[in-house]
């Protein structure tokens, strides 16, 4: 995903809509799943990792610094897992997340959206204070 | 003036009519919100509307209202993969800056 890039002088940075307000980490149920995970994205993941021809894979979703509101959400396909992953499974697929980047998914759900526009995995996260055009990036 | 496909954008614009079934071609508009004060907005479009101009590029119709297009003139629709996703990106001659994805620019 590209990020911010604001390319004139007329400082039309992108700034965004609503102001941080350092809202505590929501804290998880007992028994909780760390993310919800989508039907949309269970049967694009398998699709998916079926025309890979592998389904062992798992989709890694994570969070880098960047993005017009300081943080945007990566997505990949990865075999390997990390010592601090955690990982969900739903159906036949699975999905990993580094601790660092739980930190900023807790309580997210992740969906897959196929429209005119485009396809995209999206993630609707309570801990975001904004986020920023195609929500690709948001600030906590 | 006018605005154009990449063939990839067509193809994408031609089976999106297809499986939807109806349809004359794209319609382009731009509407004012999202970080840097306009965005994109794409719809199929069964017929034109008096206010529309009619472009065809590719192989595929192209509508825009008379109004939209000085801020789009020149704008090139691609249809690319970025990792996982994909979607039409647009380049536009006119956009000053440009935010997140690239549906939201300043003129």
């Amino acid at each position: 995903m590209s990020s911010c890039q604001s390319q004139g002088q007329s400082g039309a940075s992108c700034t965004p809509s609503l102001p941080a307000s350092g809202l505590p980490m929501p804290t998880l149920a007992e028994g909780a799943e760390p993310m919800q995970i989508s039907d949309a994205v269970v049967s694009k993941v398998s699709q998916m990792l079926a025309e890979e021809g592998d389904p062992a894979l798992c989709l890694r979703i994570f969070v880098t610094g960047g993005g017009c509101s300081g943080f945007q959400y990566g997505f990949a396909f990865d075999d390997a897992r990390k010592d601090d992953d955690i990982r969900v499974e739903r159906g036949p697929i699975a999905v990993l997340v580094d601790a660092m980047s739980l930190q900023y998914l807790m309580g997210a759900q992740i969906d897959y959206e196929d429209k005119l526009e485009g396809a995209r995995f999206v993630i609707r996260n309570p801990n975001a204070s904004s986020t920023c055009g195609c929500g690709s990036s948001f600030s906590v | 003036m006018s605005i154009s496909v990449t063939p990839k954008a067509a193809s994408q614009i031609r089976k999106a009519l297809a499986q939807r079934g109806s349809g004359v071609g794209l319609r382009v508009a731009v509407k004012t919100s999202g970080c840097s004060g306009y965005a994109y907005a794409l719809e199929f479009a069964d017929a034109p509307s008096p206010q529309d101009l009619s472009f065809e590029s590719e192989g595929v119709q192209l509508l825009v209202d008379a109004g939209s297009l000085p801020m789009i003139d020149g704008t090139q629709l691609d249809w690319v993969r970025e990792g996982l996703n994909e979607g039409f990106k647009f380049s536009n001659p006119n956009a000053s800056a440009t935010c997140g994805c690239g549906e939201s620019f300043a003129v």
